[in-house]
């Protein structure tokens, strides 16, 4: 058996592995410590930690130093250690390894991250950021009712760009701090392709319900297929910054979309049952070629208002069932 | 000798007319009231009007909008009337016609007045003296001289075109000619010595039955309910009978009514130098809204089109900026949650035997107290062209079914290319 230290960070994290296959070392700031720490609070020898060989448990005994030796956090001269128990020399922390605890199983490679190296290549991410420009350039130009003029929008649309990259850049620094690797290639290549599919499905819902008369359940189909691209892509910020799980990415991304998605279907909801002269109603028009059907006739538009005409009807007379109820 | 008589006639006629104006206010004034709304809760007025007395039973003609908020809640208000004598009593709510703003009234106890107006059998001349009375912002009565200028022309809702100061408070007030007979009742203003009476005929309409039993208060609604639906049948056989012209709006052809029913207005951004489209405007709509209260008017209609083109624009981007123009439509008339449902809509592409190819939108809002009448809401944008089209827009305040439908239907069949 070894005794084996971990050097911890401020924070906890392992910084590094010791292994030792003695039964007794010695830990300090001289040469010939087998442990050397660079650390000028503690003593050139400091501690001497040892095995017993019968039954493997290891001892510690501090060689009366002047800043002393904290076992999770109490000071003492000598004793027994165990598993994770952390010593404190000066300012360097020291976690005990247990040798007898197997490690947790490892996780299986994913296939995906093979699938989706392209992503991380550097001419792919800028492509995709430039045709994004590209992109919301056209959108602005269609959307534009005076004189189009493309330098003057070019700050416009970079500064909306800007804005977009918090995303993947904050995935990124995460994983260069949990994974100390950032992937932000990867980052902003999803973060472009995704805008890319929101743009896509918007353009085709326009199209579905112009040509289907904005039925209602369009609204929430579309409200689904947003959600679950939004899902994928948060699945695919987290897989590339983060070693977890499949169920816990999975835990975590629903949550992290349902954060977004409520929010925003509760906002558009709001006052919705309020009274409003104005009256709700899809205004969207596309040009002839993309006239998909073919069209009715006055006659049969006026009488198929009589539905409308009668869900009204109704509608007052629970209204006024309801009040009436209420009064009584 | 005979000549003589005649020369005394003309002198005691000219004598009357010189002094009318002094005379006419001492010798009626008894015959005229102040009407108050007083509020349950605090015990004072909430708004006033005038009123006259037209018979010695104590019955007194004045507007439907003046006793407007009694009619729509009478548990929270009641009528009082305050008389030239400082004497104090309450009134009930005899008739109402609301298409028309008036509104009989009875003093309920029975110390009322022994004079009363008369009403003229005919209109005057244009042109002749004629005489507003009533309380303008309660400072008292007061007598106002102003010249009758015939029935106001293009209007369904038929006004008198009065010239003459009518103020705030004087609303139900008689205008009386020179022999002090009642010719109209004041009603409106459009400020600039313009004002507006309602006419001699429709007085004798609802006092013509002389049946002057009060209405209870729960029929109160179902009368209004009644008259609007009798109005709106009435005015959409004007719409029908009238001679629909077609006229070039931009490269289209678009309907419009012939005559004085409604009045129009046009408009174009052709000044525009630096616009990239074109757009001409054609907007038609009754003068005249019906009031029911503070809150609700109805009877309105509108109609406008907008013809939109561009040279600049490609088919995306012009249909992209079409879009735009047709969204946010709102309702023609003020009306208030308690009043009307939501709009609902029905939207599809319909194509009518002129080949013009529509977006067409039809909402629908449902009167609260009113079964089955209904403010429609038509917009719609034609789809044949690249970077040119029509948009074709309607709103109709308290209409049936079926006046609706068969509108909607002749609206949108009516719209050609040229």
């Amino acid at each position: 058996m070894a005794i084996v230290l971990e050097l911890l960070s401020r924070k906890d994290q392992t910084l590094k592995y010791f292994k030792f296959n003695k039964p007794e070392i010695l830990v300090g700031r001289d040469h010939h410590c087998d442990l050397r720490l660079e650390d000028p609070y503690i003593s050139a020898e400091h501690v001497r930690i040892t095995q017993d060989s019968q039954d493997h448990s290891i001892f510690f005994e501090d060689c009366q130093t002047i800043n002393g030796t904290l076992v999770n956090k109490q000071s003492m001269a000598s004793g027994k250690l165990h598993g994770n128990d952390i010593l404190k020399l000066g300012r360097t922390r020291l976690k005990v390894v247990n040798t007898n605890q197997p490690v947790s199983a490892a996780l299986p490679l994913s296939q995906l991250e093979e699938s989706l190296n392209w992503l991380s290549s550097s001419a792919v991410a800028i492509l995709l950021t430039l045709a994004y420009l590209v992109l919301s350039m056209v959108f602005g130009f269609t959307n534009s009712v005076e004189a189009y003029n493309v330098f003057d929008m070019l700050p416009k649309e970079m500064g909306q760009m800007a804005l977009l990259s918090a995303w993947p850049i904050v995935f990124a620094v995460m994983g260069k701090v949990f994974n100390k690797e950032s992937r932000v290639v990867s980052q902003f290549s999803i973060l472009w392709l995704t805008l890319f599919i929101f743009y896509g499905l918007y353009l085709l819902g326009k199209l579905l319900s112009f040509n289907f008369n904005a039925p209602e359940a369009l609204v929430w189909v579309e409200l689904i297929v947003y959600s679950l691209v939004l899902f994928g892509f948060i699945w695919l910020s987290m897989f590339f910054a983060f070693h977890q799980t499949n169920k816990r990415r999975n835990i975590v991304g629903s949550m992290m979309t349902l954060v977004i998605v409520v929010p925003v279907v509760s906002i558009g909801m709001l006052g919705s049952s309020d009274f409003s002269a104005k009256p709700d109603y899809n205004s969207i028009l596309l040009p002839p070629i993309y006239q998909l059907r073919p069209a009715s006739d006055v006659t049969t538009f006026v009488e198929n208002s009589r539905t409308l005409f009668m869900e009204l009807d109704e509608r007052i007379e629970r209204e006024g069932l309801a009040e009436q109820s209420a009064d009584d | 000798m005979r000549y003589m008589f005649f020369a005394l006639a003309l002198y005691s006629a000219m004598g009357f007319a010189q002094q009318t104006a002094q005379n006419l206010f001492s010798h009626y004034q008894s015959a005229l009231y102040q009407i108050r709304i007083i509020e349950l809760g605090s015990g004072n007025k909430s708004s006033i009007g005038s009123g006259f007395q037209i018979n010695d039973s104590g019955v007194l003609v004045t507007n439907y909008h003046v006793v407007s908020e009694f009619v729509y809640f009478p548990e929270k208000y009641r009528i009082e009337y305050l008389a030239a004598d400082g004497s104090v009593g309450d009134l009930s709510l005899v008739n109402i016609d609301v298409v028309n703003d008036l509104a009989l009234v009875q003093v309920k106890s029975g110390s009322n007045s022994a004079d009363f107006f008369s009403l003229s059998s005919s209109l005057p001349e244009q042109g002749s003296s004629i005489y507003s009375l009533g309380n303008p912002h309660d400072l008292g009565m007061i007598v106002v001289p102003g010249t009758f200028n015939g029935v106001k022309k293009n209007s369904f809702y038929q006004r008198i075109h009065f010239t003459g100061s009518i103020n705030p408070g004087m609303s139900g007030g008689p205008v009386v000619n020179p022999e002090g007979l009642v010719v109209g009742v004041n009603v409106a203003t459009a400020g600039n010595q313009i004002g507006f009476l309602v006419p001699l005929t429709k007085i004798h309409a609802l006092i013509g039955t002389k049946n002057f039993t009060p209405l209870a208060p729960e029929d109160y609604k179902k009368v209004i309910a009644s008259q609007l639906m009798v109005n709106q049948q009435r005015l959409f056989e004007r719409l029908e009978q009238g001679v629909w012209k077609s006229n070039e709006l931009g490269g289209a052809k678009i309907p419009t009514l012939e005559g004085a029913l409604l009045s129009c207005w046009g408009d174009s951004n052709s000044a525009d130098q630096e616009a990239l489209y074109l757009s001409v405007e054609n907007r038609c709509s009754l003068d005249e809204e019906i009031f029911l209260h503070g809150g609700l008017r109805t009877g309105g209609i509108e109609i406008e089109f907008e013809w939109l083109e561009s040279g600049e624009f490609g088919a995306h981007r012009f249909y992209d900026f079409f879009s735009g123009s047709i969204s946010g439509a709102g309702a023609g008339n003020q009306a208030g949650k308690n009043d009307v449902s939501n709009y609902q809509c029905k939207q599809d592409i319909v194509a009518n035997t002129h080949d013009v190819k529509t977006k067409s939108i039809l909402c629908l809002r449902a009167y609260k107290e009113f079964a089955h009448l209904y403010d429609v809401l038509y917009i719609g944008a034609t789809l044949n062209h690249e970077s040119q089209g029509l948009i074709s827009h309607f709103t109709l305040a308290g209409v049936s079914q079926e006046s609706a439908m068969r509108f909607t239907k002749q609206f949108v069949g009516a719209i050609a290319w040229q």
